[in-house]
């Protein structure tokens, strides 16, 4: 199973059949807090072929599905789905620690396929996870993650075996610690047999770079 | 989130009674359904008869179904159940109000632009295709076909420069659909004969973001549909007051002046304007025999001829 990374919560997954899913494609124009910066207009959005496009929540930079070209399913979360053998099921989770008073639902979406269970977090920001998400996340073997004071609580209660860091993620020492390797490129293959035995995390370029 | 959830079907419940009961109080004939009901199916599950799908009584077996969300947003479920959603929008607290789908399961989802207030996918439910090409595509035993146009520069929620359109065109149940999404410029004599014959049209009138009013009425001609629907203009639930309103789109229409109790109302012409006492907030079309399309959902039947050329001024959905 291929993984590339856009930018931001944007990945496209490539199953070992072929079957494309790209999650949550940005709005390549949109700046969501003040001007836009200069050159932000020529800025690439998420311009390539998909079966499937999964969104975890509706803010600008997570659900511009029209750039995604041709003929695709949508999964938006609710009902799990299964779509050309990729099972798909959505769990609910917060932007912040505020709930409905905060930035609203940032659920997470789980895709199974290959044999892997991978578990993407959307724009996930709770301190912590709740007893009830917890047991609906089950088995995790790769966690797409954005990466902020949450992610150290999220990553030992779930623990993965992979995680890729996304959503303006940067080295730091946290991330240090969790046996990582920064790659020059943003595309990663893994199978159910190459997957790591400890936690490994993989930091990958994106191939959609924001200008500033 | 439940808690919402469930006032909101409460509520669409309760005014689907009163519906029913103010269709009977007005036309006089469907008394013999309002007495139907304890008959129908289901009545013993506590589900009201216009929200369960068994429900057929008085119904066409080949009839499609015609629900306005706002914007340019349309749901279109044919007799199957196969529903078609167009142009999901923003809800905003500013000046979209109101009407948002709440997560509507669909089969197949139109996209004409890539505007906010066009391309809003995150509130349909379901997994439903996207068709935003030109490709001919048959998605759950509909041909849809695509149209090449242009759109303008649109200012809406995010500025988006002018671009490209896609006018949407698929046969549900024998009626032709058109929608025009965000159309900005008059159809050239090929796109007019790619469209072809249309019996339902959705046209946008706006003049900011699309079509100024007078080219959407030449638009409305050069296509000549049965029945057309403005949609995209400003209204109490959709306060953008520089748009045209639905009754800029109407005002070349002759006025039937009637006097009742005292003050005088006045009707359009072959207009249905649905508000909450006349029309139902899903309307109800089929194809009769002579290839006219004949609404069928109780309200105003008369307004709506076999001629073309007919208007209809959807209720909001929710």
């Amino acid at each position: 199973m291929k993984f590339k990374w856009y930018n931001t919560s944007s990945w496209k997954i490539t199953t070992s059949t072929g079957i494309r899913i790209i999650t949550d494609p940005f709005f390549a124009k949109y700046v969501p807090e003040g001007p836009p910066p200069p050159g932000s207009q020529n800025r690439p959005g998420v311009d390539e072929e998909a079966d499937i496009v999964a969104i975890t929540h509706p803010h600008f930079d997570h659900s511009y599905a029209y750039d995604v070209k041709g003929l695709f399913q949508l999964y938006t979360g609710g009902k799990p789905a299964e779509i050309k053998g990729v099972r798909l099921s959505s769990i609910e989770c917060w932007h912040d620690n505020y709930g409905d008073f905060g930035r609203g639902i940032g659920s997470a979406i789980s895709i199974v396929a290959d044999g892997l269970c991978i578990r993407h977090m959307g724009d996930y920001g709770q301190s912590h996870l709740t007893e009830e998400q917890l047991a609906l996340f089950g088995k995790v073997d790769i966690l797409l993650t954005p990466w902020g004071d949450w992610t150290r609580a999220l990553i030992e209660q779930l623990k993965p075996k992979v995680v890729l860091p996304m959503h303006h993620a940067h080295a730091d020492d946290y991330m240090r610690t969790l046996n990582l390797s920064t790659l020059d490129v943003s595309e990663i293959e893994f199978t159910a047999e190459t997957l790591p035995s400890q936690l490994k995390t993989f930091m990958l370029k994106p191939s959609r770079p924001v200008d500033e | 989130m439940n808690g919402k959830l469930e006032r909101r079907s409460f509520f669409k419940r309760a005014f689907a009674a009163s519906a029913m009961g103010a269709g009977s109080l007005l036309t006089g004939k469907n008394a013999l359904a309002s007495n139907s009901i304890e008959s129908i199916p289901g009545q013993s599950t506590g589900i009201l008869p216009m929200e369960n799908p068994d429900y057929s009584i008085g119904r066409f077996k080949n009839r499609i179904t015609i629900q306005y969300v706002g914007l340019s947003c349309f749901v279109i479920t044919s007799s199957k159940g196969v529903k078609i959603i167009t142009d999901p929008y923003l809800a905003n607290d500013k000046n979209v109000l109101h009407s948002q789908l709440r997560k509507e399961p669909a089969d197949v989802l139109t996209v004409s632009c890539g505007s906010y207030a066009h391309c809003h996918v995150f509130d349909v439910g379901g997994t439903p295709f996207i068709y935003k090409i030109t490709k001919p595509t048959v998605l759950h035993g509909i041909t849809f076909r695509g149209v090449a146009t242009r759109h303008l520069k649109m200012p809406e929620v995010a500025t988006i420069d002018a671009g490209d359109n896609v006018v949407m065109c698929f046969e549900v149940d024998g009626i032709k659909i058109c929608h025009l999404g965000a159309l900005g410029h008059k159809l050239t004599d090929e796109q007019v004969k790619q469209i072809g014959k249309v019996d339902i049209l959705m046209v946008p009138v706006n003049g900011v973001s699309a079509l100024p009013v007078a080219d959407a009425r030449e638009v409305c001609k050069q296509i000549n549909p049965q029945i057309i629907f403005p949609m995209h203009y400003c209204s109490e639930r959709m306060v953008f007051p520089e748009w045209a309103t639905a009754e800029d789109f109407l005002s070349d229409r002759k006025v039937r002046s009637v006097e009742s109790e005292g003050h005088t109302k006045k009707y359009y012409e072959n207009v249905l304007w649905c508000n909450y006492n006349v029309g139902s907030d899903s309307l109800e079309f089929i194809l009769q025999a002579d290839g006219t399309v004949k609404m069928t959902s109780p309200g105003a039947n008369d307004q709506i001829s076999a001629k073309t050329m007919n208007v209809i001024v959807p209720r909001y959905l929710y």
